[in-house]
């Protein structure tokens, strides 16, 4: 029996004038997406999210002010990070409602955007940050749209000083109504503190919810308390280092969310990160620490994350983009095991666009951040900030030193000087008269030098020139640089250019046979640690540095700080001697190419926060096309479509070859990285999708018959059919045209003139005919098509993986199921799976999802005897005695079918139980 | 004659000479302050800074912060590690007008071995101490108290300007002084 669930008016009864809101604790609704729609959730704007918040920073400086001032640490510590958590989720909270109450506009975030309007100020403002370090324009921007969001006016007078301001226009610029269902503006969304991960995140843990997923949702979800808790409750917030929050926007129209979602969360992000520092509202929120959260790299502390597969960034297939969701990988349990072979700590990084293609079709929504590794989120969530804060710390000293090192090298060393003591050495190194083992020696340290830098810059050989090529160009690195030293990047660059040159023509000038003779010995540990990686693959460990060790036990450095007199430390050394001069320039390049690689990954270079998509490594292989949600429809479809051709001709000309046509996917073949306007770009080297055609005859497969195949009438077309037109002995022929030839019947390729060495004595002879004329007829040969096309179109569509499916399940919709009937019946799943109630009858599944729409608290049992009578009454767990309703149920005829319509008209809450109302 | 002209010149210059105790500190509603020591006869400096204050050898002034100073940046991480050999003692000392005029205009951070700044040590390390102690004459300052300017606005940390080494004050440098050996001499680099 159809049941149809209609939905009407409820007029609720209020006993009095108090108007409660939803409860803190309502749940989300759980969306479970396959593959393939995941990846397309990917280009659509989020509706929640995840706080991740990470407290050391502001701790350890409270910590500070504590001892400085002689108070109790401890509780001035908890206290402070009590005050900035609430300070960043009550900001967070009121940016929001600026938004949504339209007293902020929204900041497109496409500025190149021809579909909306784009204020013209904003766009020059954001054009003119991009390349710059800190940018004053953008904060002196914001400033002057916040303080007219603030002064108190109506919303009237606001929107005409946002038009004066820079002609924001009042639809596309500000959030509209219908973006939420019934008009009704959602000034608050829905916080929770999350202490566990649970089956209420069960989106991230697996794709479909089964009949054991959904026992799982309704059990977590009368067991909320153990996995969530209100934001504002600082009592469950034990970890004082991290601490986890999901928010979500709640009844949004989805289709409408879709054209505003990107331009919101970018809002969010921009105001966000001028507000923590400058708002009036955060120095009376963050009081008594608001002046040390002025200090705050905020955009450090806090990342937002989606929730999910959909975005708050909208995807980019840029370098920028693949670098910050590369910071998925610091969140994973199996970081530490496997961080040495991660490309973001190898020496000469490929960068984060390499692991598209080595890994294209890589898991999804199968915990693939192992959060059911960890007994809580922050335990998960602090092991994502060790490994962060961890692998920063080393990237970020191997940068310093680098900089340092050739800041100090460039002003203090002399090219040409040091080509001079280089040669000397060389000279030196063919003198027989001293000491065999100091010769090989000296031999080695010259060898490490010639072999680095041919491997590194030589014009043929060098495949990593290239990429410190780009270096050169890229604005990042004095962005970097610039904050650390005087000296611009451009400097360092003419330095080690000039040096690679000489140090290149030196190696090549000596005599090399005669310096490494047979005599000399080889001692491979010698070579920088970089090298070694990049051509021994780390088989050996470099003893670079003890050899320096004993070197300086009895030299002097030839450039080191001041300090090393007292120190005699390798830290304190910047070149030991002339070959270490040389070699540790190269390393410096080397290392700020590594570091820069990644740097979007470690370091917040604009003045917004960061939202990487890390439950979502499809969002990026779907912007650069390395994997195509649609290919597997596209496919089945195709094949539906060249099955039923098929079928069609099969009648008209029984010698028919088939032809087996298959659809190809596209393929990225290669990122090349170039610099455009400073950034790192892609030129993606794509093959695009094709038709891959293969004969099969009646009379069996053509695979590995000796006689080459030919087609005559030129191109193949997918929906052409080929016919057998005979065989023949035939000469090769060079000049042959018109023919498509192949030697082997499951690949074609036209006019391959390679293909004339292989001459062979047979011919089997092909033609293609069109389609054009095709009538069915009774005959056997096309049922077999139609059987083919429907099977193949059913097994095609049930892939699992990559034909796009998605469902979504409302947990207190699954929990009234499951206090129902004690468990989910197997009739229920789909139903649940498609967000409806699934109860005994109409009434009750009515019933539930009226509560849900107006109460606080979840359905525990309901008496229907009565609905035929007009009446009903439920128990809910948010109060002791039970509602009661007014229902009106009728049966109507449908052509034969019953079908059965009930509806809840009112609902009377028992006087003690009105703060349920939502 | 000559002799007066060089008394009174002498005394002339005694009244630029810097002469103050600094001290950082932080207030009760945690903020960063600095509080500054006027010696007996230089109380006008004090009074100069802090006008109406009814204290008459004592000037204590509300510090700024500088942005994205609390976390682990490159620019702090360079300080802390650098501090006494990439940022050192130009040898220099400052007279009180060059300090009035840096602290009038309000733009400036102070960082010591206590710095809430510090995230790349323990709170008041022993290593810590030693850098900054490094920078004074003899190590014999158990507090020296290091001066940033701060771009206006912004409070984005800029460059080093002083250390104050007890009641003197020097002009710092980040450009580190190094050992060059004899091979490399006299062949200093200009810019291709």
């Amino acid at each position: 029996m159809n049941v149809s669930n209609v939905l009407i008016l409820v007029s609720i009864v209020f006993s009095s004038a108090l108007f409660a809101s939803e409860d803190q604790l309502t749940l989300n609704d759980v969306r479970f997406t396959n593959r393939a729609r995941c990846a397309i959730d990917s280009e659509k704007p989020s509706e929640s999210a995840f706080i991740l918040l990470n407290n050391m920073d502001i701790a350890r400086a409270i910590y500070r002010v504590a001892k400085n001032r002689n108070e109790n640490s401890t509780e001035l510590t908890k206290k402070g990070i009590q005050i900035y958590r609430q300070t960043a989720l009550g900001l967070l909270q009121l940016i929001h409602k600026k938004i949504v109450n339209r007293e902020l506009p929204l900041l497109v975030a496409d500025t190149t955007s021809k579909k909306y309007h784009v204020p013209e100020n904003y766009r020059e403002v954001m054009e003119g940050c991009s390349s710059d370090d800190y940018c004053a324009e953008l904060d002196g921007y914001i400033e002057k749209i916040w303080s007219i969001s603030s002064d108190g006016r109506s919303l009237a007078q606001r929107q005409t000083d946002f038009y004066k301001l820079d002609n924001f226009h009042s639809k596309e610029n500000f959030i509209q109504n219908d973006v939420f269902q019934d008009d009704e503006r959602q000034f608050s969304y829905r916080c929770h503190y999350l202490k566990k991960f649970s089956p209420l995140e069960a989106h991230l843990f697996g794709t479909k919810p089964d009949k054991s997923v959904l026992e799982s949702l309704a059990r977590a979800a009368m067991n909320k308390e153990e996995y969530i808790a209100r934001c504002d409750d600082s009592s469950k917030q034990e970890n004082l280092k991290v601490a986890s929050y999901e928010i979500k926007i709640p009844n949004l129209r989805t289709s409408k969310w879709n054209d505003q979602g990107f331009d919101y969360w970018n809002s969010v992000k921009i105001y966000f990160s001028w507000a923590f520092r400058n708002a009036p509202e955060v120095q009376k929120m963050g009081a008594p620490f608001a002046h040390l959260f002025k200090a705050l790299a905020i955009e450090d502390a806090i990342l937002i994350v989606p929730n999910g597969c959909k975005s708050i960034t909208a995807p980019k297939c840029e370098a920028e983009y693949l670098n910050q969701n590369a910071i998925r990988e610091f969140s994973k349990s199996s970081y530490k095991k496997q961080a040495m072979n991660l490309d973001i700590l190898d020496s000469v990084p490929d960068g984060a666009q390499a692991d598209l293609l080595n890994d294209p079709f890589t898991a999804v929504n199968k915990d693939i951040l192992g959060l059911a590794d960890y007994q809580t989120s922050d335990a998960w969530l602090d092991n994502f900030r060790e490994n962060f804060a961890g692998t920063r710390a080393i990237v970020k000293r191997k940068l310093l030193r680098s900089i340092n090192h050739l800041d100090i090298v460039t002003k203090n060393v002399n090219v040409s000087k040091l080509i001079t003591k280089l040669t000397e050495k060389f000279v030196f190194s063919m003198n027989s008269s001293i000491d065999p083992k100091v010769r090989n020696d000296l031999k080695n340290e010259l060898f490490y030098v010639c072999s680095e830098y041919a491997f590194a810059t030589n014009e043929e050989l060098s495949f990593i020139k290239k990429k410190l090529n780009l270096l050169k160009d890229l604005t990042l690195l004095d962005k970097v640089t610039g904050k650390i030293v005087d000296s611009k990047s451009s400097e360092f660059f003419l330095y080690f250019e000039k040096l690679s040159k000489e140090v290149n023509g030196l190696c090549a000038k000596v005599n090399q046979d005669k310096i490494w003779d047979k005599n000399f010995t080889l001692d491979k540990s010698g070579f920088s640690s970089w090298y070694l990686d990049k051509v021994y693959e780390n088989k050996i460990q470099s003893t670079e540095n003890d050899r320096l060790k004993a070197y300086l036990a009895t030299n002097s450095p030839i450039l080191s700080y001041t300090s090393y007199k007292i120190s005699k430390s390798l830290d304190d050394v910047l070149c030991a001697n002339e070959t270490d001069c040389a070699r540790k320039t190269l390393k410096s390049i080397v290392d700020i190419y590594g570091a820069l690689q990644y740097a979007d990954t470690f370091w917040s270079l604009d003045q917004k926060l960061k939202s990487p998509n890390i439950f979502n490594p499809y969002a990026e292989r779907t912007a650069c096309r390395v994997y195509d949600p649609w290919y597997k429809t596209k496919q089945t479809m195709f094949h539906f479509f060249t099955d039923m051709a098929q079928g069609a001709l099969a009648t008209v000309t029984p010698g028919v070859l088939f032809a087996k046509f298959d659809l190809k996917p596209g393929q990225v073949v290669s990122f090349n990285q170039l610099v455009k306007d400073g950034k790192i770009v892609y030129d993606t080297k794509y093959n695009k999708a094709k038709v891959q055609a293969s004969l099969t005859a009646d009379f069996g497969n053509l695979l590995g018959v000796p006689c080459a195949v030919t087609v005559s009438n030129g191109e193949i077309n997918p929906y052409d059919i080929i016919q057998f037109s005979g065989i023949s002995a035939r000469a090769c022929n060079e000049k042959e045209r018109n023919l498509v030839n192949v030697s082997s019947a499951s690949d074609i390729t036209p006019n391959d003139q390679k293909k004339s060495s292989q001459c062979v004595v047979c011919a089997l002879n092909f033609e293609t005919i069109s389609t054009s004329a095709a009538t069915l007829s009774q005959t056997a040969g096309p049922q077999f098509f139609l059987v083919r096309a429907l099977v193949r179109l059913y097994r095609g569509l049930s892939d699992t993986l990559n034909i796009p499916r998605s469902w979504e399940a409302n947990p207190e919709y699954v929990l009234a199921t499951f206090n129902r009937f004690g468990k989910i019946p197997d009739s229920c799943v789909r139903s649940l799976g498609n967000g409806k109630a699934c109860m005994a009858n109409s009434c009750e599944a009515s019933i539930v999802e009226t509560l849900y729409r107006k109460i606080n608290g979840s359905f525990l049992s309901a008496n229907t005897n009565d609905t035929y009578r007009g009446k009903a009454s439920v128990k809910v767990s948010s109060c002791s005695e039970p509602l009661s309703l007014k229902v009106s149920r009728t049966v109507n005829d449908n052509n034969g079918i019953q079908e059965e319509t009930c509806s809840v008209s009112e609902v009377i809450v028992p006087k003690n139980c009105q703060s349920i109302l939502k | 004659m000559k002799v007066v002209l060089i008394l009174i010149s002498f005394m002339a210059l005694q009244n630029y000479v810097f002469a103050m105790g600094v001290e950082e500190i932080w207030s009760s509603e945690y903020r960063p302050q600095l509080k500054l020591s006027c010696s007996e006869g230089e109380e006008s400096m004090c009074s100069d800074l802090c006008p109406g204050s009814s204290l008459v050898n004592e000037c204590i002034l509300d510090q700024k912060v500088c942005r994205d100073c609390v976390g682990t940046s490159l620019l702090v991480t360079n300080i802390f590690e650098g501090m006494g050999i990439r940022y050192r003692n130009r040898g220099d000392e400052v007279s009180s007008y060059e300090f009035m005029d840096l602290i009038a205009s309000k733009n400036f951070v102070t960082f010591t071995s206590k710095s809430v700044y510090n995230h790349v040590d323990s709170y008041d390390s022993l290593v810590l101490q030693k850098k900054f102690q490094s920078l004074c004459p003899m190590n014999s300052t158990l507090m020296p108290v290091v001066f940033f300017d701060i771009k206006p606005k912004t409070n984005i940390l800029n460059k080093v300007r002083y250390v104050a080494c007890g009641d003197k004050l020097y002009t710092m440098s980040d450009d580190a002084l190094v050992d060059i050996g004899v091979e490399l001499k006299n062949f200093k680099v200009r810019f291709y």
